[in-house]
């Protein structure tokens, strides 16, 4: 398994060297704007602003730069289609479970690495920023990563079970849209009830004080309700983080599982897509070649 | 592994596609042995050498590597085969040395002296990436990489075909010094027949997805004959005696599958001896009989 993680690492170090870059690079943006808060033109600010910017620098730093942690993820299915590696790899003596698991592997290892540093990072820029470091920050950082593995075997997955790139572009963007589209309904039908509950709130006050239904804006009452569920889901998650981790990790193991499955089919499981075929010289030369000659095409 | 008299042995193959059956195909490669495996494009060779390399499925039928059923053996067996394709199977990013990484711990005989000896000899840059590499330097590094981990087969689809033939005899000669070990076996499909020519032990010939002839090269070329004659004396062979013939202006060229009983049935006829590349010629216009 050790040579497949190479080489899955090995084939990912473009991609891996400009995350880093990345990385470094916005962390010493968010640097400079903290230097020139202490000595340049920020601090020439009013306090309020001054404090602003370096609340949503920091802010920035700590959450916005898990962002970065995407392009650290291996995933190289659909390289290993184009080079027909992937026809290759079923005469080397590993099992599936060994490709995908080493895929899987590797990711594990860069977040865990990546997990363990952006936590030093930060308790380093809270020195910085003269911010503090709270608990949440961990767990934040461990949902974000294990959603980001989440979304990436969901990719692996798809290319997998289709072999194909558009295919499995079309797929995974559609499991994507839906979970977007549920959130959003989610958010409208809760955005519907604050607006009835801020209603009702309102008109009932002015009732008690004898006024005009609508001499309060529901605005006000709707707000308290709003902060209401942004505490009770803080609470929620502080509590019950490890519940979400362990969902998000079960489903992982579900699409690692399903992954093994779609790689064990044979390769003319799925046929290759029209641009892909080659009739005179392919590895999947059998659908090719044995099409033409159906077809009655001649060499 | 247990002791086994073949490499690979196939009984009843058989696999549909749309279009195209792969029917019921037997042969052996005899260990210690190379099997010529020839056949225009589009006859089946591949599919055969996919499904022997459990890339594919096969619909029915038996296929034993080193005498285990590929079905239901582990993986492990995998440490002793080595496959080359007709087109590169490596990532266009990787180089040789990084190949070399990655194979180091894949195939627990892998030797990366014989790798880079093997890379040195045939002129490859160690660095340059794969995607820069022309089609021979491909090929070659194929090769290299298949004789680099003391595997006891090898399995090669079309992987002398756009090769020059400089390249080609070198290839060839190499395939000879692995055949050195007894242990050594190799199945080559190509429809280049003087590569086979040169250095198959056995050859077995497909076409339409049906096995025509089996069996060692030189019972083939021997008891395999053309018999050159006028377009008379052709009419005074019976239809069933040939496989087919080949009608010119200035006469008839007919190949026979027993040049002995022929010899002995047409006293008069000259038969010539034929190569492999005529033997498939003449096997592919078999249905027509007759053709120019």
């Amino acid at each position: 398994m050790k040579g497949i993680i190479f080489k899955e690492l090995y084939i990912s170090r473009k991609r891996i060297y400009i995350s880093i870059a990345t990385y470094f690079f916005l962390t010493l943006l968010c640097v400079l704007v903290k230097m020139s808060a202490s000595f340049g033109n920020i601090r020439l600010l009013d306090k309020e602003s001054v404090d602003g910017a370096l609340n949503i620098t920091f802010y920035f730093f700590v959450f916005g730069l898990l962002f970065t942690f995407t392009g650290f993820l291996v995933n190289n299915v659909s390289s290993d289609l184009k080079s027909h590696w992937s026809i290759y790899q079923r005469t080397l003596p590993f099992t599936e479970k060994q490709v995908v698991g080493a895929a899987y592997i590797s990711n594990a290892a860069m977040l865990l690495v990546l997990f363990v540093f952006h936590t030093l990072m930060t308790a380093i820029m809270c020195m910085v920023f003269k911010m503090q470091f709270h608990a949440y920050f961990i767990w934040i950082f461990l949902i974000v990563s294990l959603f980001f593995f989440l979304a990436n075997s969901l990719i692996m997955f798809a290319f997998y079970r289709f072999r194909d790139s558009k295919k499995a572009a079309l797929f995974y963007s559609a499991v994507f849209v839906i979970l977007y589209l549920s959130i959003e309904l989610a958010f409208i039908s809760r955005g519907t009830y604050y607006q009835t509950k801020g209603k009702q709130d309102a008109e009932r006050l002015a009732e008690l004080q004898g006024l005009p239904a609508d001499t309060y804006s529901p605005d006000t009452f709707m707000i308290n309700y709003v902060k209401e569920d942004i505490h009770s889901l803080a609470n929620f998650f502080q509590n019950y983080w490890w519940l979400i981790a362990l969902i998000i990790a079960a489903v992982i193991a579900l699409l690692f599982f399903a992954s093994v499955k779609a790689l064990a089919r044979p390769a003319d499981a799925v046929k290759p897509s029209k641009e892909k075929e080659k009739p005179k010289q392919s590895l999947f030369g059998s659908f090719g070649n044995q099409k033409a000659a159906a077809e009655g095409d001649d060499d | 592994m247990s002791d086994y008299e073949n490499a690979i042995e196939i009984k009843n193959l058989s696999k549909h596609y749309d279009g195209f059956t792969l029917d019921n195909i037997s042969f052996n490669v005899p260990k210690g042995s190379i099997m010529g495996f020839i056949g225009q494009n589009g006859a089946g060779k591949s599919t055969t050498i996919n499904a022997i390399l459990n890339i594919i499925k096969a619909d029915s039928g038996e296929i034993r590597v080193f005498g285990e059923d590929t079905r239901t053996v582990g993986v492990q067996i995998k440490q002793d085969i080595s496959a080359v394709f007709d087109e590169l199977p490596f990532h266009e990013q990787l180089n040789a040395k990084a190949l070399d990484k990655v194979l180091r711990h894949v195939f627990k005989n892998w030797s990366s002296k014989t790798f880079f000896e093997f890379l040195e000899r045939f002129q490859l840059p160690v660095k340059k990436n794969f995607g820069q590499f022309s089609k021979g330097m491909k090929m070659k590094l194929q090769i290299a990489a298949a004789l680099s981990h003391n595997a006891k087969l090898l399995i090669m689809d079309e992987a002398t075909t756009g090769l020059d033939p400089v390249v080609r005899n070198e290839i060839l000669d190499i395939f000879l010094e692995f055949l050195q070990d007894e242990e050594h076996s190799i199945l080559m499909s190509s429809h280049i027949t003087s590569d086979l020519e040169k250095i198959a032990d056995s050859v077995t010939f497909i076409d339409k997805g049906k096995l025509l002839i089996t069996g060692y090269k030189d019972e083939i070329l021997e008891s395999h004959g053309v018999v050159k004659c006028s377009r008379a004396d052709y009419e005074s062979i019976e239809k069933g005696d040939i496989v087919s013939a080949r009608i010119g202006d200035f006469g008839v060229e007919a190949m026979v599958s027993d040049r002995q009983s022929i010899s002995r049935k047409y006293s008069g006829l000259v038969i010539d001896p034929t190569t492999l590349e005529e033997i498939m010629l003449f096997y592919v216009n078999r249905e027509k009989k007759e053709w120019c």
